[in-house]
């Protein structure tokens, strides 16, 4: 409230994206920009993605090869404040096998209903979203 | 779907389908991929499949069943259309 009326705004919490489905990293795109954040999206294709000032990394468990981990392990590298929400279609043990090798904070499974990850992000990168920005 | 004045999907093109009942959702997939996302409703479903598929230049397809599509939006260019 305070910076609020000193005339300045907080920044807005930062989303990276990464997923291999344009159609998905699209949709959150979509989602997640009204709803107060700043969202870059990209593919997992190398070089890594720049982590540097982002809050909270949604990003695809399901891509192929070892993409996920090496993303997550990258993330965790050179931005350890950065959250991380997965989203899996993996089995839950496949999940669960996937959650205690890194850093990750959240999961929700593919196919997702878009108001859940809205949520999801702003919990983790505590950032409320307003309400006339919710999605029913 | 061997119907070639109605056409088949082609890969990128985005396909709704609605999941079993009672837990009725619509499914947005680009033709060949997995579910990706859901709608509880079918017009916020194809609302946003439309757009997608404005901006790719691919077509949006409902999937009634295994065997059925009908094609509800094109914006695919006529050199690459089904």
């Amino acid at each position: 409230m305070l910076a609020v009326s000193a005339g300045v705004h907080p920044r807005k919490a930062r989303v990276l994206v990464v997923d291999a489905e344009p159609l998905c990293r699209w949709a959150l795109q979509e989602a997640l920009t009204p709803a107060g954040f700043d969202v870059v999206e990209m593919s997992p294709d190398p070089p890594f993605p720049p982590v540097d000032g982002v809050d909270v990394l949604v990003l695809d468990a399901t891509l192929a090869g070892a993409a996920s981990l090496r993303i997550l392990e990258h993330v965790r590298a050179r931005n350890p404040r950065c959250r991380v929400l997965l989203l899996t279609a993996f089995d839950s043990v496949g999940l669960a096998r996937l959650s205690t090798s890194s850093a990750v904070w959240r999961a929700i499974q593919k196919p997702f209903e878009l108001p859940a990850v809205v949520e999801a992000v702003s919990e983790l990168s505590g950032h409320a979203v307003p309400a006339a920005a919710r999605l029913q | 779907m061997s119907d070639s004045s109605a056409g088949a999907p082609l890969a990128g093109d985005v396909v709704v389908r609605r999941t079993a009942a009672p837990e009725e959702h619509y499914l947005l997939s680009r033709y060949g991929a997995g579910d990706q996302f859901s709608f509880r409703s079918y017009d916020d479903a194809v609302a946003a499949a439309r757009r997608f598929a404005l901006r790719e230049h691919v077509d949006v397809w409902y999937r009634a069943d295994a065997d059925s599509v009908v094609r509800v939006a094109a914006f695919r260019a006529p050199e690459t259309a089904g």
